[in-house]
């Protein structure tokens, strides 16, 4: 709590030492200045959802709605080598309000476009979709068992290195806090093993890529090995019919120092295609777990999640989104139609 | 030849008593059972199918029958089997008119409480739900409902109304603290001098 509360207040703080900062003639590859050439930029993001469980007598039948999400974010570039992002956000399910601080970052940039760092509050650079905030109303739960949340932020550094000065192919590297809080009892504790990630990565307009190494092993929980790899790859914005792609794939081990671990591979495609201001989706995943003992190997109940989805920009800040989601492992775990009202301001 | 034969015939014996034992409720979702060291007042149960994962929440409901004034049965979550007793342990025992619950995880003592809203039926039948939370973001916990609403047994709870509030015991509110978590993904049930009558796990209620 002390270490979060003094990186916050070194945010204040960094924009009166900027006025001390010498001009180094670099400029500052993740925050580029404007048309305008504005140097902050401030957003503002509500969204609205009704969700409706499916599945014959269980207590959540009824249809919930709430006020899901408030949030203000936005980031000023101090100079042209450091710059600050920041994001607060109010959530709430229905039934409790949670805040939480979803990016507070200072950015720097010292070998013009080689090297850049982003120290601070932040979503882990695992895969595609965890740093994608809200892309969709839940993520699949493989998700939750590489990371123990279904998406993961926390207090850190990465670095990403660009030896040829272009983002074609690039190094990305991390270091989090890797501090939990235990709902039982509220108290926090920190790692046996700090969550690390190092990433090959690859990205232009029309594609992503990544190859990472992650691991982490968190008090209370056991300790986590992943691989994974994938990519996205986008149609030119000014087609009439837009298309993306993406495919991940993770392979796993959730590992126990006094019992068998277990092995997981796990998928994840999604498919959009966009004409006029509609869009239509398709998400599925799966992950195949083995139970792996010192002489025997079981298979675990495979875990399968497809979101199909339907959205419509009314306006250009203002767009409604319709999913169905359905997962099994075993029975069916979630049934659900989620409806999403999002509306989101720049300025 | 003779012990041969008599082997395998107090075997089919021991299968047979099992079976009027052990009565499956007729659902879909129950598996296969794999029943060991049945015996009239004490007996184990290892269920086939495997849990989720290592770390999963998963929601039994088990249905028994306290024979004597003095019995009880347990159940074990995500552990690797009998012989390495690795998992959460819920033992819910009868003592004379009251029900009693103890919860352990591996290599901790067990806490205790009575469930004084939890009624048994004259006939010393008991039906309940029993949610275990293992090394998933919420720890360990573990919530028990009654399933059973008239004294008669006659009506069963309502499933719509299987929520966190409604808990009979809820783990998290009795101020309980796991200091570990269960090791393998298989159950099974212990059963000292209660006939077991229905056992099978359903999707968790509680998030």
């Amino acid at each position: 709590m002390f270490i979060r509360s003094a990186f916050y207040f070194s945010l204040v703080l960094a924009g009166a030492f900027s006025a001390l900062a010498q001009e180094s003639g670099t400029s500052v590859v993740a925050l580029p200045e404007d048309a305008a050439g504005k140097p902050y930029e401030i957003e503002f993001e509500i969204e609205y959802r009704a969700q409706e469980d499916r599945r014959s007598e269980r207590p959540q039948t009824k249809t919930r709605h709430s006020l899901h999400e408030i949030a203000l974010g936005g980031h000023y570039r101090i100079e042209k080598t450091i710059g600050v992002r920041g994001e607060m956000a109010v959530e709430s399910d229905g039934r409790e309000q949670r805040f939480f601080v979803k990016e507070a970052l200072i950015l720097y940039s010292p070998w013009e476009n080689y090297v850049e760092a982003r120290i601070g509050q932040q979503f882990l650079p695992v895969g595609l979709v965890n740093e994608r905030d809200d892309w969709f109303s839940s993520n699949p739960g493989f998700m939750e068992k590489i990371f123990t949340a279904e998406k993961s932020i926390d207090l850190g550094v990465v670095t990403v290195f660009r030896p040829y000065n272009q983002e074609w192919i690039f190094l990305e590297g991390g270091v989090f806090s890797g501090r939990v809080l235990r709902e039982e009892d509220e108290r926090s504790g920190s790692p046996e093993k700090t969550p690390r990630v190092l990433s090959l990565k690859s990205k232009s307009e029309f594609h992503d890529a990544f190859l990472t190494y992650f691991e982490h092993d968190y008090a209370y929980f056991d300790p986590v090995r992943a691989f994974g790899g994938g990519f996205e790859l986008r149609s030119p914005r000014h087609w009439p019919v837009r298309g993306e792609f993406m495919i991940e794939h993770w392979r796993f081990q959730e590992i126990q120092s006094a019992g068998p671990d277990v092995d997981n591979q796990a998928w994840l495609l999604h498919g959009r295609v966009e004409w006029w201001r509609l869009g239509l989706g398709h998400r599925f995943s799966q992950n195949n777990s083995h139970l792996r003992t010192v002489n025997s190997r079981f298979a675990l109940p495979t875990e399968v999640s497809r979101l199909s989805y339907v959205d419509f920009k009314i306006a250009e800040p203002f767009l409604i989104r319709g999913e169905a989601i359905k997962e099994v492992q075993d029975e069916v775990v979630r049934d659900e139609l989620v409806a999403r009202a999002l509306l989101s301001w720049e300025i | 030849m003779a012990a041969k034969l008599s082997v395998v015939v107090m075997a089919l014996l021991i299968c047979a008593c099992a079976e009027e034992n052990f009565e499956l409720a007729q659902r879909r979702e129950i598996q296969a059972h794999t029943k060991i060291d049945i015996q009239a007042d004490h007996s184990r149960y290892l269920f086939a199918d495997f849990l989720k994962g290592v770390n999963s929440r998963e929601h039994f409901v088990i249905g028994a029958r306290f024979v004597k004034h003095k019995s009880s049965f347990t159940l074990h979550s995500h552990f690797n089997g009998y012989e390495y007793r690795d998992g959460v342990r819920i033992r819910v025992s009868r003592d004379q008119d009251e029900i009693w619950v103890e919860c352990a995880s591996p290599g901790f003592l067990p806490s205790r409480t009575e469930l004084s809203n939890v009624q048994m039926n004259p006939d010393g039948t008991l039906r309940l739900r029993i949610e275990v939370h293992d090394g998933v973001s919420t720890g360990v916990r573990i919530l028990i409902w009654n399933d059973v609403q008239s004294l008669q047994g006659e009506l069963q709870r309502a499933r719509v109304t299987v929520n966190e509030s409604t808990a009979d015991m809820d783990s998290r509110r009795e101020g309980w603290v796991f200091e570990s978590h269960g090791r393998g993904a298989r159950w099974g049930i212990e059963t000292e001098d209660v006939q077991l009558l229905t056992a099978y796990r359903e999707a968790p209620y509680v998030h």
